[in-house]
């Protein structure tokens, strides 16, 4: 079944602009406020459990990459301006566009508004 | 033209002329059979390795770096700060990138090759399954690509371009080759003696139509997934077909909020993963 693209799902901006920044752990300072909780598991134990709000103290970052957390999703505290971002969602779409072509399955469309949703990095 | 008969064969003649495959990622393999290892046994595999240590040094001092701390230069210390997991990933994805460097086109292979492995790693990670054998997989899974392009590099250039127009990239390489990437990375696979689930997964991952294991669907979906967010940006990613079947396998729903997540943390690990490495092309 092919979709008409004229149906594609129109982004909500705002929320794509303002969501977390994700990190990698070699990257995150101290200071910064995890957006998402962070739990690591070894051989069925929870070894860490960091809820979502917690200020990243030095040790913690440490902790982190010795337990394998590979990035982690911090507050965007420096939102990209809004006219930046709304350039940058032209291009990123546009871009989706190509890359999904012009006639597509459901099951694509389907991954094609979630991106879409999801909008550019906003970091 | 190479075909079912003639393919082992001729996969191990192509595989004497292919740089040797990276001893070192054998070896980590075999160790990720044993739940056991240490990473002072990683580790000290690793120091014999100037390349590996010079890239685990180069993680950890970045991250020193930005805590104005001094730089290490023992690469034992550097793999204690980094952890285990991060120590493998390097393993490989080292000895991966020396093994494509000396090939055309082998920049573009390795970058998707990367891509693909940290996608896989994401989706192995959301659906409970093996971490390390997905990363590997992935960083293996277009290995095949190495022996056409050996073949004939204009023939498998000009394939690769058709095909980003029509998507038709299996068809095309049998019609000009006689056999697929698939096929011909799946028996390179067996050469090497790779795990089963590995020449499973590489030998399917562009089969849009069935499931054979948790880790196929992983390295099928990963494929996609990374074209889908132009991981590397080439105009030759192009998403027209996404196995159901996996998407099934793996319990994925687009629409879940923890899928925009997977997405970003695949963009944030590839941009970092492909900063340049100590003693390669990346």
């Amino acid at each position: 079944m092919e979709s008409d693209p004229s149906e594609a799902v129109v982004p909500d901006m705002t929320h794509a602009r303002l969501r977390p920044c994700w990190l990698s752990t070699l990257e995150i300072k101290p200071g910064m406020v995890l957006a998402k909780p962070v739990s690591a598991v070894s051989g069925g134990y929870a070894t860490m459990s960091l809820p979502a709000g917690v200020t990243i103290a030095e040790e913690t970052i440490g902790q982190m990459i010795v337990k394998g957390i590979e990035c982690v999703a911090v507050l965007n505290t420096e939102p990209m301006d809004a006219q930046d971002y709304a350039v940058a969602t032209q291009a990123y779409e546009a871009r989706l566009q190509q890359i999904f072509g012009p006639q597509r399955t459901e099951h694509c469309q389907a991954l094609l508004d979630a991106l879409l949703i999801r909008g550019p990095m906003p970091c | 033209m190479l075909n079912s008969e003639n393919l082992a064969h001729a996969v191990a003649v192509m595989a004497r002329k292919l740089p040797p495959f990276p001893t070192i990622v054998i070896q980590l393999l075999d160790m990720l059979r044993n739940d056991s290892v240490t990473l002072e046994v990683l580790a000290r595999m690793a120091r014999n390795d100037p390349i590996i240590s010079a890239n685990i040094l180069a993680q950890a001092n970045h991250m020193r770096r930005i805590h104005a701390q001094s730089d290490l230069t023992d690469a034992f210390v550097a793999a204690s700060i980094i952890g285990i997991n991060r120590v493998r990933r390097i393993v490989v994805t080292t000895g991966m990138n020396r093994f494509v460097s000396s090939v055309p086109g082998g920049l573009f292979l390795f970058q998707h090759s990367v891509a693909v492995a940290i996608a896989a790693q994401e989706l192995a990670e959301f659906s409970g399954e093996s971490q390390d054998l997905a990363y590997i997989s992935g960083m293996l899974h277009d290995v095949g690509q190495l022996c056409l392009n050996m073949l004939d590099e204009r023939a498998f250039e000009k394939v690769y371009m058709d095909a980003s127009v029509d998507g038709k990239l299996m068809e095309r390489e049998a019609a000009v080759f006689g056999v697929d990437h698939c096929a011909v990375g799946a028996q390179l696979a067996r050469h090497w003696n790779l795990p089963e689930q590995i020449y499973s997964a590489i030998l399917n991952h562009h089969d849009e139509e069935t499931v054979t294991c948790p880790l196929q669907a992983a390295i099928c979906l990963s494929e996609t997934i990374v074209r889908a967010l132009d991981l590397p940006a080439s105009p030759k990613n192009r998403v027209t077909l996404i196995n159901q079947h996996a998407v099934a396998e793996l319990g994925l729903d687009w629409s879940d909020p923890g899928m925009a997540d997977l997405f970003d943390r695949c963009v944030t690990r590839f941009r970092l993963a492909i900063q340049p490495q100590q003693g390669s092309h990346a």
